[in-house]
């Protein structure tokens, strides 16, 4: 038996510990393991019964704590942005204007020799930025001006999708023009690249199939928009990236552009 | 907006969610696994008081609560799918959402320079912590909704381990923060919260 397999053999027999699994069952409850690790555990209890089923018994017992927390109102605008957010009103609107903007884009990109890459990307840069700015935006009812634009390429050169921010309404519109084809148990997900500690965090998995996608965003999200140095989209397993850092399968990237001074009185 | 009230007298005027609620909550989470919005909309108007509350608890900032509070609502909606009845409650499967992203967003607050977002001094939250925790021991005692076995249990371990186990239960803090509270490794403190555990579990078990 190779050194890998007795290492992978050894791994797996770990989690079949009880003492192991009691350990990470009751940290992950408390709130205890770093973030790469709480990540870790929720993957495994989705394969592991008997660690999920001792998330659950600690879960359970702690509840009437919570049960028993004091209420706090929420804001009001909270329940607006959850209800944006899942885009509870705007399916059929959102549909439409993700066909338009991409047949504009295709036959734009149909005009031109796609010899090269050099040409490619340029024009796929200009084209994409065109369906942004004279195309329909989707959330932009109020002509609020184009901020913010990432336009990212594949390493053919080839636009994969456009993530552009309109005024102050603190909303990240991706329009995917080309998405690569994925297997069916892997995700595409979105990151946003740190100016300031290189670091990459996640905006999310791009839903299959979806060429327009709304993203109504946090405070924190925004402030992580103003900071941004670029945008990647890797392939990660179904459901989004288990620890929380983007794996080494980079489809895309693309620098983020500011098209406007900033306000920063967030 | 001004967190006035205090969490004591709040607790005492507000009841806790029972076995009645559980079963409204788990019909509207059916409902939601149906795709049906305003069932969506229902549970958030039944539980988003509470949950905010949870997240206040631990965040300890108003806003950021709100933030959690908006994240995890569209996280148990994309993830709807995977409630299922028969592993845990529904308030106990939309708490656990709601608290280990409060979680998350507490230690992401700490580790970022010029954190805004903690409104007080650090040493003074953890004292304040630790003179509340007794308020949740008369809580869990006096609640008619609670069958008094985690009080029971909690009871019986040794005052710094329960202490040290509701601290980071209670409030998310790290075993570094409890470490500086007590003036002890954080060794010593794993080891607390090891042990504690281990009893604790022989006694809920029971």
């Amino acid at each position: 038996m190779s050194e890998q397999l007795i290492n992978m053999n050894s791994k797996a027999a770990r989690y079949q510990n009880t003492h192991v699994i009691e350990h990470l069952a009751s940290q992950f409850v408390l709130g205890m393991l770093s973030r790469r690790v709480h990540q870790r555990v929720v993957k495994l209890s989705k394969n592991n019964i008997l660690l999920e089923q001792r998330i659950n018994f600690w879960q359970q017992k702690f509840i009437c704590i919570d049960q028993n927390t004091a209420e706090l109102p929420p804001s009001e605008k909270t329940w607006s942005m959850i209800a944006n957010e899942l885009d509870f009103d705007r399916v059929t609107k959102k549909e439409r204007e993700a066909n338009i903007c991409t047949k504009l884009y295709r036959w734009l990109t149909g005009f031109f020799d796609l010899a090269t890459n050099k040409v490619t990307l340029v024009f796929s840069f200009i084209a994409a930025i065109f369906a942004i700015l004279v195309a329909v935006n989707p959330i932009n009812d109020n002509s609020d001006p184009l901020r913010y634009v990432a336009v990212l390429t594949e390493q053919s050169g080839q636009a994969h999708l456009v993530a552009s921010t309109y005024g102050e309404s603190q909303k990240l519109i991706v329009n995917i023009v080309n998405s690569p084809k994925i297997a069916v148990d892997q995700s595409l997900e979105l990151w946003v690249i740190s100016k300031t500690d290189g670091e990459a965090r996640s905006f999310g998995v791009i839903t299959k199939g979806e060429t327009l996608m709304e993203h109504q965003l946090t405070n924190a999200q925004w402030r992580l928009i103003k900071d941004s140095q670029s945008l990647i989209v890797t392939i990660e397993e179904h459901g989004g990236s288990a620890i929380g850092e983007p794996s080494e399968k980079v489809v895309s990237r693309g620098l983020c552009v500011r098209l406007q001074e900033w306000n920063e009185n967030v | 907006m001004q967190y006035e009230q205090s969490e004591k007298n709040k607790k005492m005027s507000t009841p806790a969610v029972n076995s009645h609620s559980n079963d409204e909550l788990a019909n509207l989470l059916a409902q939601c696994q149906l795709g049906d919005k305003k069932a969506f909309s229902l549970l958030y108007q039944k539980t988003a008081g509470r949950l905010n509350g949870i997240a206040y608890r631990i965040t300890r900032n108003v806003d950021t609560a709100n933030e959690v509070l908006q994240e995890a609502f569209i996280q148990i909606w994309k993830n709807r799918e995977q409630y299922q009845s028969y592993k845990s409650e529904p308030f106990t499967w939309l708490a656990s959402i709601v608290r280990y992203r409060a979680y998350d967003r507490l230690r992401y607050d700490k580790n970022r320079p010029h954190n805004n977002t903690i409104e007080f001094d650090e040493n003074d939250i953890i004292e304040e912590h630790f003179s509340e925790v007794n308020h949740y021991y008369q809580m869990l005692g006096i609640d008619e909704y609670n069958d008094e076995v985690l009080n029971n249990c909690l009871s019986k371990l040794e005052k710094k381990q329960s202490q040290s186990i509701l601290m980071a239960y209670i409030y998310g803090h790290s075993r570094e923060d409890i470490s500086n509270y007590f003036d002890k490794p954080v060794n010593t403190i794993k080891s607390w919260i090891r042990r504690g555990l281990g009893k604790l579990k022989l006694c809920l078990s029971n």
